[in-house]
C-alpha cells in the first residue's frame, strides 16, 4: 500500500502554486479551487500536473479526471495513491 | 449583426465596404469618447505623443480590417488566401511540422489576426484557435464555425482551470495553437516593458509551451497600404524554465512584446487593444 501524506502534499503545493496561505494551514480537507480555498489557478493548476509528473511519475491528460483528483487535498492524495497503486500492479 | 456583416460582404466589393466600414469606425470613435481615450492611453504606451487622433484612426481601421474579415470569411479559402501577399518566416513552421511537433503561435490585438489560421491550414499545418467565451454563445458558435470553413479549429478557454490539459493535448499531437497574448486576464498577468511604460500581457499559456516541449512562434499579420496583407513570423523561442514561474514568464514575455514593439510602432493604427492593458 502506497502512502502520501499530508506533508507531502504540502510540499507539493508549496513548491509548485502561487499560494496565498502558510503551508501549515493545508488540511485534508482543503479545497483547491473557489471561494474559500487555497484560490489555485488554471496557471497553477498546470503547474501542479508538471510537479506530480516529475514527482509521482503520473501524468493527467483528461480534464474531467483532473477536476474530480484536485477538489481537495484529499481527493488528490487518493487519485495519487490510486495512480501509484496500478502503477505497482502493471 | 455578424450575418449582416456576412450578407454585405457577399454582395458589395471590398473597396466598398471599407469604406462603409471606415466610415462607421469613424463615427463610432466620435460618438464614445470615453472609449478613445482608453485607445489613446494604450497608444501612448508605445509612444507619449498620440493624441485623440490616432485613437481615432483605430477605430477606422478597425472597421476596415472588419470588412476585410468578412470579405475572407465569405471567400473560398483559396480566394481568401490572395489577400496575403507577403509572407515572411514561413519555413519556420514548416520546419516544425516537419520535426512533427505542434507549435504555440503568439500574436497580438494586431491587424488581422484571424488570417493566421487561414495560413496555417492552407499551408497544410493543423491549427487551432484559443479564444475566450464572446458575448454570447451564439457568437462563439458564429466564429467557431467561420474559422472551421478553413479547417482551423477554435478551443474555447473559459473559466475551466483544466482547460490547458485539451491545449497540451492538441500540442502533443501537432497543432499549431493560435492565441493572444497582449491583454492582461484577471489571473495571469505579467508586466512587459513598452517604450512609454508597462503594460500587462496574459503570458501564462508560455509554461504550458514549455510543459508539452514545444516551441512558441510570435507572428503578425498587417495591413499595408495597397490592402493586401503581410505576415511575419518570427524565429521560434524555445521555452526553458528560471527559477521561478513569475521569472519565467517575465523573460519570455519580454522577449516577445520586443518582438512586437517594431511592427505595433510601425503600425499603431492596427493595434485594436480596446481595453486598458497598461499596468497599475
Amino acid at each position: 500500500m502506497t502512502t502520501i501524506h499530508l506533508d507531502d502534499l504540502r510540499k507539493l503545493l508549496v513548491d509548485n502554486c502561487m499560494l496565498r496561505v502558510a503551508p501549515e494551514e493545508i488540511q485534508m480537507e482543503t479545497t483547491l479551487f473557489g471561494p474559500g480555498s487555497l484560490g489555485l489557478d488554471s496557471i497553477d493548476a498546470l503547474q501542479l500536473t508538471v510537479g506530480i509528473e516529475k514527482s509521482y511519475g503520473v501524468a493527467i491528460k483528461d480534464p474531467a479526471a483532473a477536476k474530480e483528483a484536485f477538489q481537495s487535498v484529499q481527493t488528490l492524495q487518493q487519485w495519487l495513491t490510486r495512480q501509484q497503486e496500478s502503477k505497482l500492479s502493471a | 449583426m455578424f450575418d449582416l456583416g456576412a450578407w454585405v460582404a457577399r454582395w458589395l466589393p471590398l473597396r466598398v465596404t471599407r469604406a462603409l466600414a471606415s466610415f462607421f469606425g469613424t463615427l463610432y470613435a466620435l460618438t464614445h469618447p470615453t472609449r478613445v481615450s482608453v485607445v489613446q492611453r494604450n497608444l501612448q504606451l508605445l509612444d507619449a505623443s498620440h493624441g485623440l487622433e490616432s485613437a481615432r484612426r483605430v477605430y477606422r481601421e478597425f472597421g476596415k480590417t472588419l470588412a476585410d474579415y468578412f470579405y475572407i470569411g465569405t471567400r473560398s479559402p483559396a480566394e481568401a488566401m490572395k489577400i496575403i501577399n507577403h509572407i515572411e518566416g514561413q519555413e519556420h513552421l514548416q520546419k516544425i511540422h516537419e520535426s512533427g511537433k505542434g507549435a504555440l503561435i503568439v500574436t497580438g490585438h494586431l491587424g488581422l489576426f484571424e488570417l493566421g489560421g487561414l495560413l496555417m491550414t492552407q499551408s497544410g499545418l493543423p491549427a487551432a484557435v484559443l479564444t475566450l467565451p464572446e458575448p454570447s454563445n451564439a457568437l462563439t458558435d458564429w466564429r467557431a464555425r467561420y474559422r472551421y470553413r478553413w479547417k482551423a479549429d477554435t478551443i474555447e478557454i473559459g473559466t475551466d482551470s483544466f482547460a490547458f490539459l485539451q491545449i497540451a493535448g492538441r500540442l502533443r499531437q501537432g497543432t499549431f495553437v493560435a492565441t493572444l497574448i497582449d491583454r492582461p486576464h484577471p489571473s495571469d498577468s505579467t508586466p512587459v516593458r513598452l517604450p512609454n511604460g508597462i503594460a500587462s500581457f496574459s503570458a501564462g499559456i508560455l509554461l504550458l509551451a514549455a510543459h508539452c516541449q514545444v516551441p512558441v512562434v510570435p507572428a503578425t499579420m498587417i495591413r499595408r497600404r495597397d490592402g493586401s496583407y503581410h505576415a511575419q513570423v518570427f524565429d521560434p523561442i524555445f521555452i526553458e524554465e528560471r527559477s521561478s514561474r513569475s521569472e519565467t514568464l517575465r523573460l519570455y514575455s519580454q522577449q516577445i512584446a520586443d518582438l512586437f514593439v517594431p511592427v505595433l510602432a510601425a503600425h499603431p493604427e492596427q493595434w485594436y487593444q480596446f481595453v486598458p492593458i497598461a499596468s497599475s
